[in-house]
């Protein structure tokens, strides 16, 4: 017994198997990095027809889309966080969302409307959560020079990072359409900072 | 006579050859447009001279060639870019060269109110509203300009008029006939009129 074990332990074994190990840990590691990363595109995103003829529609016709510089932010460039632990997190969520698509909860456009304010709300609170987290990947607001901003842009900033405003709480419907805000609740206007 | 005749004749035909080839090379100098309309003037100038003697000859003697006496009378028309200050949209730009580009208007940021020209002029928009949306479920422009709002954002107020329908009869919300801000209130970009206008607005409003 004693020497079948040392036999298994012998010098060449355990070499093969932690060089082993280390190949099939890259490859494994490595596609399931560029899966992940596959997910993380804007074909991706619009390769549902849901997301394709609503959302992606609106968002070409916005700032996000064309500008004067040319930078252009994509879906997960605002959808997704960049960090590891938080896109996991969002990515495991996302899971969700393929089962709703198998569903065809909002394969219609109109149910696709009737569904919009429950996603919408979502989003708005995974952004305010995250203090508009994806937002400041590009808009940070201690890199905001407000002498530069126009006289209506510069005392709003000021006074909304005062009141410990985030981003999403004004700029809603930047880059999509907004939902119908009627059935929100008196809270939940407030909440979203909506009159 | 005749050959007083032939002899005119080669007189016209040479001036019409070095009329043509002037008019040939104004084509191709066409950057300079003051200086080929000198040139144009002079040589019509030139031809213009011998062609009523011709005319009234070849009048009184046998068949004339009107075409020929035609060209020489009134020249043709070309490579004159004087339009006495109307120009086309291409601007004064031969048929062969491509038209430049226009200046693209260049909507300013943001800036103060801008006065109203006369009474019940609808305000203009002084700042951008690229991406207002004005939908069924959502007003932009109401998100400063409404009751609840105004005064926070320090924008003007939407006018009470907005409130009644076409019958004159308030309501709760803004008038279906007035929601849609942009039928009257615009954005206006820097750019001079084409015309010179001389409009001044009354006393009172300014």
């Amino acid at each position: 017994m004693f020497a079948r074990t040392k036999r298994f332990l012998s010098k060449r074994s355990v070499i093969s198997v932690v060089i082993m190990g280390f190949i099939t840990g890259v490859i494994f590691w490595g596609g399931f990095n560029t899966a992940l990363e596959i997910t993380n595109t804007e074909e991706f995103c619009i390769s549902c027809h849901e997301m394709k003829e609503n959302v992606y529609v609106e968002y070409r016709q916005t700032i996000h889309y064309q500008n004067r510089t040319g930078v252009r932010a994509t879906c997960p460039d605002c959808h997704v966080p960049k960090e590891w632990t938080h896109k996991m997190i969002r990515k495991i969520e996302a899971s969700r969302e393929v089962f709703h698509k198998i569903l065809g909860t909002i394969d219609t456009p109109k149910k696709f409307r009737d569904y919009r304010l429950t996603m919408a709300k979502s989003e708005w609170r995974r952004m305010k959560k995250a203090d508009s987290r994806e937002c400041r990947n590009c808009h940070e607001y201690g890199s905001m020079d407000y002498s530069m901003q126009s006289r209506r842009a510069s005392p709003q900033h000021i006074a909304g990072f005062k009141e410990g405003k985030t981003c999403i709480d004004c700029h809603k419907g930047i880059a999509h359409k907004m939902p119908d805000t009627k059935a929100l609740t008196p809270e939940e206007r407030k909440e979203f900072n909506l009159n | 006579m005749r050959a007083y005749i032939m002899k005119n004749k080669v007189v016209l035909t040479i001036a019409l050859t070095f009329f043509m080839l002037g008019s040939t090379t104004n084509t191709l100098a066409e950057d300079t447009p003051s200086a080929t309309t000198k040139t144009e003037t002079t040589s019509t100038e030139k031809v213009s001279k011998e062609a009523p003697d011709v005319a009234k000859k070849s009048e009184q003697e046998k068949a004339p060639e009107p075409k020929k006496v035609k060209v020489m009378t009134k020249p043709i028309e070309k490579t004159v870019y004087d339009f006495s200050g109307v120009n086309s949209l291409r601007g004064n730009n031969g048929l062969k060269e491509m038209a430049l580009p226009t200046k693209s208007k260049q909507l300013p940021a943001d800036r103060a109110p801008i006065e109203r020209n006369y009474f019940q002029q609808p305000p203009l928009v002084p700042h951008r509203v690229r991406e207002y949306q004005i939908t069924i479920n959502n007003n932009k422009c109401l998100a400063c300009h409404s009751w609840k709002t105004y005064q926070k954002s320090g924008a003007t107020k939407i006018s009470q008029t907005h409130f009644e329908d076409r019958e004159g009869n308030a309501q709760s919300t803004v008038a279906a006939r007035r929601y849609f801000c942009n039928q009257c209130h615009v954005p206006q970009v820097d750019a001079k009129p084409l015309v010179e206008n001389e409009f001044k607005p009354v006393d009172d409003l300014k």
